[in-house]
This record gives C-alpha cells, sequence and structure tokens, in this order.
C-alpha cells in the first residue's frame, strides 16, 4: 500500500504525538519529519553502543520502520517520543552487540586468545557528555557508578556480567544502576533547559513505556 | 557478551526495593530474558515501577549524542513502509496468541509454494507433550521488495565466492532465501515468514558443523535483513526465540538450509 498524503501541515512546529498520529494515518511525511528529528541520536546511541556504522544504520531503520508499523507504542502519558525511540534503539543494538559477542566468544575459544582490553571508562563515558547538563550530571557519579553504566548502557552487558567483572556482588550492581539513573534524572530535571536535552515526560505523569523493547 | 545461561534467582515481588533495583536494569536491557519478562509480569504491581522506569528511561535517553545520517538510510526506510510494512498482520487465534517455540518444528503450510503475490494460508500445528493445539494463520503478501537492500544482495550474489541458501521446513517448505559473500557478509530475504506474536522474535543461526551461532536477532517481523557468519559456515538456520534472542536454540529450528 502506498502511504497517503494529507492535508494536514506537517512541520517543525508539529507536535511529536500529531507526527505519531499522522504516521499512524500512514502518512509518509510525518515519518520523515519525525526521522528528521530524531534519527541523528538514535544513530549516535547506536553508533556508541555498537562501534559499527553499517550495523548503527541498520538499527537506524529498524526503530523508524518499527514507528510506521507500530505508532500505537507511543503513548505520550508514558513518555517522549525520543524516549522511546532510544530506548527501541539501544534495545536492538544491545541485541546486536550480545549475538555478536556470542559469536566472538567462539572465536576466541577457537584462537585461544585473550579478550581485548576495556576502553578506558571515564574519557569514554565523559565524550557522551556534551550538553553540558549531561556532563553536570554525569560528574556527579561516582566512578563506580559510571563503570558500571558503561559496562551495562554502553557495553550491553547484563548487570550480572557487570557484576562477574567487577567482582562486585549483584546486588550492589543493580542498586548502583538503580541510584546512578536516579541521580541522572534529578540534576538533569532540575536544569532550566532540561526539555532542550533531555525531553522528559510531563512531571506529573512521569511514566513510560512497560515494554521497553 | 554477559547473558548468563545458568538459572536466575527472582526476587520476590512483595519486596519493593528488589524489584526497584530489578526495574532500573532493566531500564537499560541489562536483565536477561526470565527477568525482563518477570519485569513486565509485575510492572503493574506497584505504581512506582512504572514512575521509576519512566525517569530512568528518561535519564538513560540523555546518555546519548548525535550523530549524521546518510541519505541511504532514509532511503531504505521509505521502501520498507512503502512495500514490507504494509503487509496484513497475520492473525493467531485462536488459543494464547503464543506460538510454542519448542514445537514450532511441527509447520505445515498447504499453500507456500504457491509463491508471492499470492494468498497463502499458514497452518502450524504445534504438538505439546500431552496436548494438539492448531494455529492458524493466514498472510497476504503484497508483493514488492526493498530495493536498497535488494540492491546490496544483489550486487553480494554477483560476488566471486558468494553463496546461496534457501531456507526450508523440515516438509520442504521454502521460508525464506538468503545470499552469503565470501567474507561472511549475508543478506536474507523474508518470504513465507508469518509475524510473531510479542514476546518473541526469530533469530538466525549459522551452522558450523553440529555448533550453531547467533548470526542476529531479526525482530517478530523481518523483511530484508544483512548479517555477518563466519567463513566457515556450511548451514544456516532460523528459529523463533524469545524477543532478546538466545546464546543458543532453544527451539527446533523452523527451518534450515544449506550454503550452496
Amino acid at each position: 500500500m502506498t502511504p497517503r498524503t494529507s492535508a494536514a501541515v506537517i512541520d517543525a512546529d508539529t507536535s511529536d504525538g500529531e507526527l505519531v498520529a499522522a504516521i499512524g494515518r500512514q502518512d509518509q511525511r510525518a515519518l520523515a519529519e519525525a526521522f528528521r528529528r530524531h534519527s541523528p541520536s538514535v544513530a549516535g546511541l547506536a553508533r556508541r553502543v555498537l562501534d559499527d556504522e553499517a550495523l548503527a544504520q541498520d538499527v537506524v531503520q529498524d526503530v523508524f520502520v518499527r514507528l510506521w508499523e507500530e505508532p500505537g507504542r507511543f503513548d505520550s502519558t508514558r513518555g517522549s517520543l525520543r524516549t522511546l525511540l532510544l530506548t527501541q534503539a539501544h534495545g536492538r543494538s544491545v541485541d546486536i552487540i550480545r549475538t555478536r559477542e556470542a559469536r566472538k566468544k567462539r572465536e576466541d575459544r577457537m584462537a585461544r586468545e585473550p579478550a581485548t582490553p576495556q576502553p578506558e571508562v571515564d574519557a569514554a563515558f565523559l565524550a557522551i557528555a556534551q550538553a553540558e547538563a549531561v556532563r553536570e550530571a554525569m560528574i556527579s557519579l561516582s566512578e563506580g557508578e559510571r563503570r558500571i553504566l558503561q559496562l551495562t548502557y554502553f557495553e550491553g552487558h547484563t548487570y550480572r556480567g557487570a557484576a562477574a567483572i567487577l567482582g562486585l556482588p549483584e546486588g550492589t550492581v543493580k542498586g548502583r544502576i538503580r541510584a546512578a539513573l536516579r541521580k541522572l534524572h534529578e540534576i538533569l530535571i532540575a536544569q532550566d533547559d532540561l526539555q532542550s536535552v533531555v525531553d522528559l515526560p510531563n512531571p506529573t505523569t512521569r511514566t513510560s513505556k512497560g515494554d521497553v523493547r | 557478551m554477559s547473558t548468563d545461561p545458568t538459572s536466575v534467582a527472582l526476587p520476590d515481588p512483595r519486596d519493593r526495593e528488589a524489584m526497584l533495583d530489578l526495574v532500573a536494569a532493566y531500564a537499560i536491557h541489562a536483565v536477561d530474558a526470565d527477568e525482563r519478562e518477570f519485569v513486565e509480569a509485575h510492572l503493574d504491581d506497584d505504581p512506582a515501577y512504572r514512575d521509576e522506569l519512566g525517569r530512568h528511561l528518561a535519564a538513560a535517553a540523555a546518555l546519548t549524542i548525535e550523530a549524521p545520517v546518510p541519505a541511504s538510510t532514509w532511503d531504505a526506510i521509505v521502501a520498507r513502509t512503502v512495500s514490507a510494512a504494509r503487509l496484513p498482520r497475520v492473525d493467531v487465534s485462536p488459543g494464547d496468541g503464543r506460538l510454542r517455540p519448542d514445537l514450532a518444528n511441527v509447520i505445515a503450510l498447504d499453500a507456500a509454494r504457491a509463491g508471492r503475490r499470492s494468498r497463502v494460508r499458514v497452518a502450524i500445528a504445534a504438538a505439546a507433550a500431552s496436548a494438539v493445539i492448531a494455529i492458524p494463520l493466514t498472510l497476504q503478501f503484497a508483493g514488492g521488495t526493498t530495493p536498497s537492500m535488494a540492491a546490496l544482495a544483489s550486487n553480494a550474489a554477483k560476488q566471486p565466492g558468494t553463496r546461496s541458501v534457501v531456507l526450508k521446513t523440515v516438509d520442504g517448505a521454502e521460508l525464506a532465501s538468503a545470499v552469503v559473500t565470501a567474507d561472511g557478509r549475508g543478506y536474507l530475504r523474508r518470504d513465507v515468514l508469518p509475524a510473531l506474536p510479542v514476546g518473541q522474535s526469530y533469530q538466525l543461526w549459522a551452522i558450523t558443523g553440529a555448533t550453531p551461532v547467533s548470526a542476529g536477532v531479526l525482530g517478530r517481523n523481518p523483511s530484508v535483513v544483512a548479517f555477518t557468519v563466519d567463513a566457515p559456515t556450511s548451514a544456516i538456520a532460523i528459529s523463533v526465540e524469545p524477543t532478546a534472542g538466545s546464546t543458543q536454540p532453544t527451539s527446533t529450528p523452523i527451518a534450515v538450509g544449506e550454503l550452496v
């Protein structure tokens, strides 16, 4: 079926909610506008997690095709469109990196070679924080919290895997993930320019998609 | 990576702090499949769980920087949304709406051989240990391909040393096809793969000898996908797995093909 055109105006002033509603009516102009707004962030996150340009672009494709196919997954009362798309991009990237890692482990066993050394944590992690608000939030984290987020969020380890790597109890790692995310949120939400950085959901209805994938 | 194949000790759902800790790990995809399902089953037990999940997701979403997106990415999206995405959904009924992965090898396609652009009725019969559950599926093909990916696949097919594979069910029905270049880059084209229920995903496996190695989680409703395999791979298989995929197949592959 060819996407329909609509008389409704789709431009930079159209809200994300209106875009998704138009996508539900198969208006591809709305998908294009959503792509224009959010694809750079989606690509940036996928590239950061995967460290592979081609795979990252595959993730971008998958995320926006999914938005086209399943616009009903967006619920403005549960979070912003940006958060939804980035959550999906992260989940897809982690899926890929875990299957890729499974293959790599097998290759490593066959070659009997040691694992690749991990990059410096703080340098890689803080490099993400281009926005001042995000940088401040990241600096507020302890070194241990940053290390755990590096291993889990950016490298795709489960908390259990991170615990094994760090030699920490699993419960400690889970607790630190929670503490780190809460710190990030508390600091970011206090910023006047928060919406331009994070695009958080309405604080009165701060819930999000249960389906994080 | 760190998907732990051992059994997982799930928290007591009444332990609120333990649940909130797990919700945080869930928010950043740092849990395994069992824990993910557990969290999703209990998210509505306490309003605080969804509230905190929303905050965690928003905070995590801040941890990104923008990157350029090539025009070819949008071209591929356009191609996929015009052709593949408008395929009607598979109608799964009756029962609980879930295929049984461990039984999905019992598959019969009564008209799959009619090829594309034809209405195909797909019947999957799943036999449980003590019962037989029949799940009729109906799938209509709108035809068309994804030009960008199709072009890549076409180019790959022309390269020296490229091998091809047709993935078939146990009764010989063709479900998908793929080409794999000499350096291991592959392109899979869905021909007759019905969309799966939420919570399940197709997963592609490269087989070398008797060992399957994951070549990628394809999602519930894949179209044309790129993947990579090890050079010595002799065959390709597809199985139905939990959404996050598995480190090893948890079900008998629904389709297998030898690279030739």
